[in-house]
This record gives structure tokens, C-alpha cells and sequence, in this order.
């Protein structure tokens, strides 16, 4: 086979431009930690990453989400803490009320702090969170509460996805706490409560204990469920954030170049590049011209 | 015997004779490193003239060291190498516009709009989260917009570049027509025609790179030349190639002759940029736009049932969210935000039911729920994109893959062409040396004749 200078020169080229190809991939992959520049560097792998950025993103939106509902709904398991204390604040003066020694002045006096309590629940009721009435149910924008304690909500519920299929409730029910949906009408109890005092009734004021105490433990239920719920949150948002992490770890093991592997690969061939270019000039070089 | 007469034709011959070999020597040298410059040699033979020997030499003329069957093989590499090296290079552009590892793409815009969902679920009333969402979707739909728009640029682009290359190719071979007229002249009045056929070699490698090309020699002395099936140049004449459109948009390649009708060539394209601007425009771009439209037609198809089951705060449902059009045909840049709730946060349905108003987050949560469902194809949108995107990489490697594979048999084939073909200056070198020590060992006769003569002179006088 006869060797030409076309033939060095060609092959020379080619090898050159192959070897600082690859040099100047391995260089980038050094410089910016990642190990695919675009989809075609690993097409499979790039799909994975994509799938994993998006399932990242959808992490976060579960925690930003938790985080949002959090606060109102820890509100509200304060306030019905502070609920169920004015309620057996109530038992206590009907307790006091039932005593057949009372005259009727105390009587009447005690139904007066009976209005207040009463007074200060629907307070308590119409408390408002970050989002709106917190026991409105849905109707968020409107006093579920009036003077007379006529609920004007609904007993429907907030829910949220806090992980793919994981539905919850996220709002207090006011309904089952303080309406006859939960069993009593805590308020037409304090009222009947009041009533008796005020007519100095020992009789119908030992009548209501029963009911003061039912709601009592309805304020309580709703309470604990509640507060139910925010566990099952700040357990949803800790498992969210070790998945996440467990992706964000997927995603560098898929997408981040090895940093030891790539210097060292960028290392190798520079010095690869470095010998072609000598081997070349002693092949260019060669022929008989330049011995003349 | 010849006298010392005939030894002065003898030495003349012979000067003649070596300096056309240092001419075809030089010319050699002197085209070294011309592509595709064919070496040549001087044929030299001596000189019988009737019964007499006389036992001079003459040059005949050169000889092209050239071998058709490699030459073929060599122009059909040229046409499959520049095919693949072309059709790399245009993915490769396509591929920028699914930038999405970078950050900023289809992708990541859907999974904020999933996200916005997300926040609207939490706080359904808010009318920030509810702003949110119409802007995310919003940026779902320009950036759908942006990249249909840019491959439907791309495929303009390469008709564009596809007419060109045909003109270019139609030039060529009118420019091998006419050489292939001169030739024939050159040869008739006894020429070796060396420079012109050196030219229609250089012609046949550019053409090479345009389109796929055979070469037929026709027995006297010219050749036919034939491209993507159809006979380009033959006798001296040149027919054309045009290219238009059928109704789906695809290229059709024509073979126009000079008589007769066109006929379509389209599937007999094999090599050449021609058939690489064909192959990335009908086939590689034409699977993505209609994956991306489809893509983008069924996630917002599916956010629209969704949407419109739900209740805006003013109680009104059957409301879409995006205008996505009847079918997935040109969705990807046809997608808007629906006029029904354009600047109009109040009517996003975050409600399952008008009585759940304002707080009710049911038809939220329905519609992040999607991001995770099998809305596109029995994949999850993300599946979905990842896998669009994944296509065009396994293209573009692919695409890579065949560059190199290409480039090693053309570099095969180069290295055969240089071994026949190549000059080597090596040999140029020795050539010189020889052809200088023969003339100067000529002349050094002359001079001895010449003195011979000289000799006899002074006897004489």
C-alpha cells in the first residue's frame, strides 16, 4: 500500500478532532459538575431526570400546601381548646345553679356570667384564621355565627392532597363542634342553661347538665380530630421532605457527573491531546523534503 | 547506425521526454495538497520509427492513477457520510429547543401549573393562588407556543435550505455538462483532457455531498451520472432536480429531464445533505411536533374536563381553562388561555359544588391529582414529556452514532482512494531526482556529441 501525505494528513485530522472532542466533553462534564449537557449526552437518563424533577416539584407543592393549611388549622385547635374550658366554665355555674340554697339573685347573677361565657364562645366561633372563618366550613367569607347563635355555614370541608391519593380534610368543622349536626347546639344549651337561671329554676338548671356536658365532649371530639389532622400533617410533611431528599439524591446520581471521574477523565485526555499533537508533528515531519 | 546526427534526435527525444516528466512531476508536487487531485504519471516509451533503431524516447502523454471502482465507492461514501453528518447537525438544533435539563421548559412550566393547583387547593378563596394559576397556565401556553413555533421555524428553515441545495445540485450539473462537452473535444483532437477530467472529479465530490450519486462510465470516454436514481447528466446534457410540497406538508423530490416528464425520486433519496434536510424535516421533526402537539393537546384536554367540573366563586361551572382546539392536530401552537377565564382569577373552579363555595377545594385537589395521572397516552404527563424528550436525545445519539460509523468507512475508503490516487511527495521526490539525472545525463551526451563534432571541425579545417 503506498502511504501518501494526503493519507497522514487525513488520519492525523481525524484522530486529533476525535480525541479533543472527547477531551472537551469530559472538560465541560469537569467544569460544571453535570453530566449531561443535553438530552442526546444520555437519553434515557435525561427522561429519568425530568420524571425525578418533576416528582421534586411536586414534593414541594405537598409541603407548601401543609404548610399553608398548618397554621389556621392549629388555630382552631386552640381556640376549640380554649372552647371546651369556657364550656366547663358553664357546667361549673350550672353545677353552682343546681344548689336548691341559692336564692334567686345569685341565680340571676350566675346567668349573667352564663351570657358572657356565651357571648365569648361565639367569639371564639367566629374566630377568623389566615384563609378566612375558620368553623364555617367552606363558607369562609361569612360569620358563621350570629348573636343568636344561628349557624350560617356549612358542614362542608377544605380538603387537600398531601401526597399522591393522601386526601384530607383541612378545616375545623364548625358544624360538628358547636351545632346540633354534632349532637348539640352548644349555644341553645347555654341559652336554655340562662334561661333557667334566669326564671331561678334549681329543677330545669340541673336538667341541662346532661346536655352542657354532651356538648362539652362535642367541642372536645372536634378538637382531637383536628388536632388529629395537624399530626397527620407534620407526619406527611416529614416523609415528604426524606423523599425528597431520597429524589434529590436520585436526581444527582442520574444528572451530576462523578467529580473525582470527570477531573480525572478531563486530565487523562489533555494529556492524550498532548501526545497525539507530538506523535503528529514526528509523522509530519517525516518524508524525505524535510531531510533535504 | 545512426550518425552523430541521429544521436542528437536521439538526445533531444530524451530531453523532451524528462522534462515532460519534471512537468507532470511538478504539476504533481504542485497539487499535493489539492482534494481530490488525482496523481499522474508521465508515460514515456521509446521510439520506434520503421526498421531503424534509433532508440529514442518520446512522452505520449500521462496517465490518471484512478480506479473506477473505488472512485465509485468514494462518491457514495461522500453522499452517506454527508447525509449523516447533516442530519446531526440539524437535530442537534432541534434538540437545543428542548432545553428542559436546563431549566425553563415545557416540562417544568406544567409542573408549576400542577403547583399552582397545589396552592389553590390550600387556599381556594385567595385571590393571589387564583391569579397564580391563570398566569401559570398562562406560561404553559406560551412556552408550548414558543417551541411549536420554533419547530415549525426549523421546518421552514430546512425546505428553505432543501430548495437551495437542489439549485445548488442543478448548477453542478450543468457545470459537469459542459466539461463533459469539452472533454469530448479535447479528446477528439487527441488531448488527455487530464485538467478538465480533474475538474469533473472535484464537480462529482461536491455533488456527492449534495445528494446521492453513481457514476457509469458510457464506453466512450464519457460518463452518465445518476442522482437519487434518476440520470442527471448524460451525453453532455444535464436534467434538474425540484422539490415541492404534498398536502401533508412533505417534501417530494422531482427528477425533471430535459424531455419528458418528472417524475418523484423522493424514496430513492438515500445520501447527500438533500436527503438528510428531507429525513430531519419529514421524519424526526414531523414525530415531534406531532408528539409535542398531542402532548400538549391531551394534558389540556384533560386540565379542561377537569376545569369545567368544577365552580368559580361566582357559581358557574362548565368552564375551560385552555383553548386547545377540537383535535391534537397544531394544538402546541394553537393553545391559549381560554377567553372564558382570561384576567378573570374569580372563575377558576378550585369548587366541586356551588354550595362549597368560597372554601371548597375539592375540583383543586381533582385537578393536581392529574399531574400524577394517566392523562397522556396511559402515562402521567411527566412520563409523557420525559419520553418526548428522551426521543429526540436517542435521536441525536443515534444521529452521532452514525456520523462516526461513516466517518470510519469514509476514512477506509479515503485511505484505499489515497493509495491509488493520493500524491505521495515521497515518491514526487524520487520521481524529480530521477527525471533531473536523466536530463542532465542527456545533455552531458549532447555536450559530448557536441564536442565530437567540434573534434571533427578542427580536423577538417
Amino acid at each position: 500500500m503506498r502511504v501518501t501525505e494526503g493519507m497522514r494528513y487525513h488520519s492525523i485530522t481525524r484522530v486529533l478532532t476525535g480525541i479533543a472532542k472527547r477531551q472537551a466533553e469530559a472538560a465541560q462534564r469537569a467544569l460544571t459538575g453535570e453530566r449531561m449537557g443535553a438530552p442526546s449526552a444520555d437519553p434515557v437518563g435525561a427522561a429519568q431526570l425530568l420524571r425525578l424533577r418533576s416528582s421534586v416539584a411536586e414534593m414541594n407543592d405537598y409541603r407548601k400546601a401543609i404548610s399553608a393549611v398548618r397554621g389556621d388549622l392549629e388555630f382552631a385547635e386552640s381556640t376549640l381548646a380554649e372552647a371546651s374550658q369556657l364550656i366547663s366554665r358553664a357546667r361549673e355555674l350550672a353545677v353552682q345553679g343546681a344548689n336548691t340554697t341559692l336564692v334567686s339573685a345569685d341565680r340571676r347573677a350566675l346567668a349573667q356570667e352564663v351570657e358572657s361565657v356565651r357571648e365569648e364562645l361565639i367569639r371564639l366561633a367566629n374566630a377568623k384564621g389566615s384563609r378566612g372563618y375558620v368553623f364555617a366550613g367552606t363558607r369562609i367569607d361569612t360569620e358563621p355565627f350570629d348573636e343568636t347563635g344561628a349557624f350560617h355555614g356549612n358542614d362542608a370541608s377544605q380538603v387537600l392532597e398531601i401526597g399522591r391519593g393522601v386526601r384530607v380534610q383541612v378545616s375545623a368543622s364548625g358544624a360538628l363542634a358547636f351545632t346540633a349536626a354534632g349532637g348539640q347546639d352548644v349555644f341553645q344549651v347555654l341559652e336554655s342553661l340562662r334561661q333557667a337561671l334566669e326564671a331561678d329554676d334549681d329543677e330545669a338548671v340541673r336538667g341541662t347538665l346532661d346536655s352542657i356536658g354532651a356538648a362539652h365532649d362535642q367541642v372536645v371530639k372536634e378538637r382531637s380530630r383536628v388536632g388529629l389532622v395537624v399530626g397527620r400533617l407534620t407526619v406527611a410533611d416529614t416523609t415528604l421532605e426524606h423523599l425528597g431528599k431520597d429524589l434529590e439524591k436520585q436526581m444527582s446520581d442520574v444528572g451530576a457527573a462523578d467529580p473525582f471521574r470527570a477531573y480525572s477523565e478531563a486530565t487523562a485526555l489533555t494529556q492524550a491531546l498532548e501526545r497525539a499533537i507530538a506523535v503528529s508533528q514526528q509523522i509530519l515531519s517525516l518524508g524525505s523534503l524535510s531531510r533535504t | 547506425m545512426a550518425g552523430l546526427n541521429g544521436l542528437i534526435n536521439t538526445v533531444r527525444g530524451a530531453l523532451s521526454a524528462h522534462s515532460f516528466g519534471l512537468a507532470v512531476t511538478s504539476q504533481n508536487i504542485a497539487n499535493a495538497a489539492t482534494p481530490g487531485y488525482v496523481r499522474r504519471e508521465a508515460l514515456l516509451q521509446t521510439r520506434a520509427v520503421g526498421n531503424q533503431t534509433y532508440g529514442t524516447v518520446e512522452a505520449i502523454g500521462l496517465r490518471r492513477a484512478t480506479d473506477v471502482y473505488t472512485s465509485r465507492r468514494y462518491y457514495e461514501s461522500i453522499g452517506l457520510g454527508s447525509a449523516a453528518s447533516h442530519h446531526y447537525d440539524k437535530l442537534r438544533q432541534i434538540e437545543g429547543i428542548f432545553n428542559d435539563l436546563q431549566g425553563a421548559g415545557l416540562g417544568e412550566s406544567l409542573d408549576a401549573l400542577f403547583g399552582s393547583f397545589s396552592a389553590l387547593a390550600a387556599n381556594p378563596a385567595d385571590p393571589v393562588a387564583r391569579t397564580a394559576v391563570l398566569e401559570r397556565a398562562e406560561t404553559f401556553a406560551i412556552r408550548a407556543n414558543d417551541m411549536a413555533s420554533e419547530l415549525a421555524t426549523q421546518r421552514d428553515d430546512l425546505l428553505h435550505e432543501a430548495r437551495e441545495t437542489v439549485t445548488s445540485i442543478n448548477a453542478i450539473a450543468e457545470d459537469l455538462a459542459r466539461i463533459e462537452r469539452q472533454i469530448a473535444i479535447a479528446e477528439g483532437g487527441g488531448s488527455d483532457a487530464a485538467d478538465l477530467m480533474q475538474e469533473r472529479e472535484q464537480l462529482l465530490r461536491k455533488l456527492g455531498e449534495f445528494v446521492d450519486i453513481r457514476v457509469i462510465e458510457d464506453g466512450g470516454g464519457g460518463i452518465v451520472v445518476q442522482a437519487a436514481g434518476a440520470t442527471l447528466v448524460e451525453g453532455g446534457r444535464a436534467n434538474g432536480l425540484g422539490v415541492d410540497l404534498d398536502s401533508d406538508g412533505r417534501m417530494r423530490i422531482f427528477a425533471t429531464p430535459r424531455n419528458g416528464p418528472a417524475s418523484e425520486v423522493t424514496r430513492f433519496l438515500s445520501g447527500g445533505k438533500l436527503a438528510a434536510l428531507r429525513e430531519a424535516r419529514d421524519e424526526d421533526l414531523f414525530e415531534l411536533q406531532s408528539a409535542l402537539d398531542e402532548f400538549v393537546f391531551d394534558v389540556g384536554t384533560a386540565i379542561n374536563q377537569q376545569h369545567a367540573a368544577g365552580y368559580g366563586l361566582d357559581g358557574v361551572s362548565g368552564r375551560n381553562l385552555f383553548d386547545v382546539g377540537g383535535t391534537s392536530v397544531g394544538a402546541a401552537r394553537a393553545i391559549r388561555v381560554s377567553a372564558d377565564v382570561f384576567e378573570r382569577p374569580d372563575r377558576i373552579a378550585a369548587a366541586g359544588s356551588a354550595d362549597s363555595l368560597p372554601g371548597g377545594s375539592d375540583n383543586a385537589v381533582a385537578l393536581v391529582r392529574l399531574g400524577s395521572s394517566p392523562i397522556v397516552n396511559g402515562n402521567p404527563p411527566s412520563t409523557a414529556y420525559g419520553s418526548i424528550v428522551a426521543n429526540i436525545g436517542l435521536k441525536v445519539s443515534r444521529a452521532e452514532g452514525e456520523v462516526a460509523h461513516r466517518e470510519a468507512v469514509h476514512s477506509q475508503l479515503e485511505a484505499i482512494w489515497q493509495s491509488t490516487s493520493g500524491v505521495s511527495l515521497d515518491e514526487e521526490m524520487v520521481a524529480l531526482s530521477k527525471f533531473q539525472r536523466a536530463y542532465e545525463a542527456a545533455s552531458r551526451v549532447l555536450s559530448t556529441i557536441d564536442r565530437l563534432l567540434e573534434d571533427l571541425m578542427q580536423v577538417v579545417r
